[in-house]
């Protein structure tokens, strides 16, 4: 499922909050439908369909639980998560006995990093690779699945994050400078035996693919990744993202044209 | 080891730099042109100018400074060649520059159309008028052209310094003339991880400004991000980005204008053109990738300097003074 096929709902009777969140939302993407109080937004819910609503607590009529509790009646796989103002902690655990995640209008930021990993299909995907660039391409190209994968640059990275996330598929590269994929894979699956892993490589050979087997792990070859025309698109492609950080440089944003060129630069 | 590798180049660079300060180019050339250059074959300049806009290329965008702001005045005092010759490939490789920036900036939603429009509709009009009154002044005395050419580069050099850009410049309210353009615009912040919304202000003056902007870009030949980034920034209340990219837009509007008035003359020369197009955009792609690891302040500094010298060369030589040689 594509994400920009995704369906938000986001229900508040403050217009002026609910256009400001409708509008942030568009910009990441999601299918935007807006109600403003409860009953409109179960005539929505049960008209098509919803993949995740945001609702407020506090409005006139029907109060945010109340509606949270009747769409999951009308359609039980939907994410569901309450916003309110005025929180506290009995209206918390009231939200999650309902299966559903609770924000305070007031951590609005942590609000949208929640949603932005958000995972429908409850799989985490971890990709690993020393090469920046690929690394970004082939987390588009995941998260145009509908997934958005958790990435490392190197294995000691793969394994903090395994350490403190649970992780159900690892695509991991051969050749890096700290330790290699298959030691990645094999530590990997010390942490997690239930973990599936895949091991990408530029420079495969059959020993490689036999030791990558014999750990119960995938093997591709990146070769078999892309045809020509792929990579004489990516070679446009990267031009063009070059030519217009260059021109953004030129004119006096260094900034801007550093994370255009190379978004997986943090900032220092 | 791909660090170390651009690092040897990031030194290469600063050497380059230095010998193009000493202008051993600019003596050579001028030997040359003393003595007619002709004793040279037809591929010799048109080499040394592939080479000495790779290494403009790679400066320009390391120091923030347009290429072809660089590239007319430092070819045109360190090289044998015309000064309309100059000026009008100077308009090819601004126009260059844009034109392959412009997709990536307008996909990315940086450029903003309903902004660069009226401004361009503006600036290429007098762009073209700057063109010919260039050509004009030319042709009854070049020393007038070069004259006004060092004493605008020498301004730009002090703008470079002196104008501080503002990333998100505070607009309290829209004026009408904005307002009926529909002079505003949303952008997403990823640092700040927020949506910021941003209007215009002051348009009128700043639609005003682009008329000086379009003579000076069709007079000179020298792009005019210098000008437009300022304005719409500092002067129009339109936050950085989006004012850079706009500004490149612009300029592959307005560039084209004057284009035609120097093609239509006869002074895009192709032997002096595609070298430096080539080479300038190839320095620029090799520049950003260096940009990526280092941002070293001095270059920035440097090619200002460079720039403020070359701009006292000009003035020097169009007024006769001979105090630099």
């Amino acid at each position: 499922m594509k994400k920009d096929k995704l369906t938000l709902l986001l229900v508040d009777d403050n217009e002026k909050f609910l256009n400001s969140m409708a509008e942030r939302a568009r910009m990441r993407d999601y299918t935007v439908l807006t109600a403003t109080n409860g009953e409109q937004a179960l005539e929505i819910a049960s008209k098509q369909t919803v993949h995740i609503a945001v609702v407020d607590q506090q409005m006139p009529g029907m109060e945010g639980l109340v509606v949270i509790t009747r769409l999951k009646a009308i359609s039980p796989d939907m994410k569901t998560l309450l916003l309110t103002g005025h929180g506290d902690d009995k209206l918390k655990e009231a939200t999650q006995a309902l299966n559903s995640s609770y924000f305070d209008k007031e951590n609005i930021s942590g609000f949208w990093d929640f949603l932005a990993n958000l995972s429908l299909g409850n799989i985490n995907i971890l990709l690993v690779d020393d090469n920046p660039k690929f690394l970004r391409t082939l987390s588009d190209r995941i998260k145009l699945k509908g997934h958005d994968p958790l990435t490392a640059l190197n294995g000691k990275q793969a394994l903090e994050i395994m350490k403190s996330t649970r992780v159900q598929l690892a695509i991991v590269d051969q050749q890096m400078p700290d330790m290699d994929g298959l030691e990645v894979i094999t530590q990997l699956k010390k942490i997690d035996p239930a973990i599936k892993t895949m091991l990408l490589t530029g420079h495969g050979d059959e020993k490689l693919k036999e030791a990558t087997e014999a750990l119960n792990s995938a093997y591709f070859e990146k070769e078999d990744m892309g045809s020509f025309w792929g990579f004489f698109r990516k070679i446009l492609k990267s031009l063009e993202t070059s030519m217009a950080a260059a021109g953004m440089a030129e004119d006096g944003d260094q900034e801007d044209a550093i994370k255009i060129e190379n978004p997986l630069k943090k900032d220092k | 080891m791909l660090n170390n590798f651009f690092n040897t180049i990031n030194r290469l660079i600063l050497s380059s730099m230095v010998l193009v300060l000493s202008s051993p180019v600019g003596a050579f050339a001028a030997d040359q042109a003393a003595t007619g250059g002709g004793d040279k074959p037809w591929w010799f300049w048109p080499s040394i100018l592939f080479v000495f806009c790779f290494v403009l290329g790679v400066l320009a965008v390391m120091a923030g400074v347009g290429g072809a702001v660089l590239y007319v005045p430092l070819v045109s005092g360190f090289f044998p060649f015309h000064i309309d010759f100059v000026r009008g490939v100077g308009l090819m490789v601004a126009l260059a520059g844009a034109l392959a920036a412009g997709p990536g900036l307008l996909r990315r939603n940086l450029a903003n159309l309903r902004l660069a429009l009226p401004v361009a509709l503006i600036a290429s009009a007098f762009s073209v008028v700057g063109a010919v009154i260039g050509l004009r002044l030319s042709a009854l005395d070049p020393n007038i052209i070069q004259a006004c050419l060092g004493a605008t580069i020498v301004g730009i050099a002090a703008l470079l310094i002196f104008s501080k850009n503002s990333e998100k410049p505070v607009v309290t309210k829209q004026d009408a003339i904005g307002l009926a353009l529909g002079l505003n615009g949303l952008y997403w912040d990823e640092g700040a991880r927020e949506s910021v919304e941003w209007k215009t202000h002051r348009t009128l003056l700043g639609l005003f400004m682009f008329i000086f902007i379009g003579l000076l870009a069709g007079m000179f030949g020298l792009g005019a991000g210098w000008a437009n980034v300022p304005v719409l920034n500092l002067m129009m209340g339109v936050p950085l980005k989006v004012s850079v990219a706009t500004s490149k837009f612009l300029l592959s509007i307005t560039d084209t204008s004057a284009a035609w008035i120097y093609m239509n003359q006869g002074c895009v020369i192709p032997l002096i053109g595609i070298p430096s197009i080539v080479g300038l955009m190839l320095g620029s792609l090799l520049g950003v990738k260096l940009l990526a690891i280092a941002k070293p302040k001095m270059i920035r500094y440097l090619v200002i300097l460079m720039l403020l010298f070359s701009g006292l060369k000009a003035l020097d030589k169009g007024l006769g003074l001979g105090f630099l040689g």
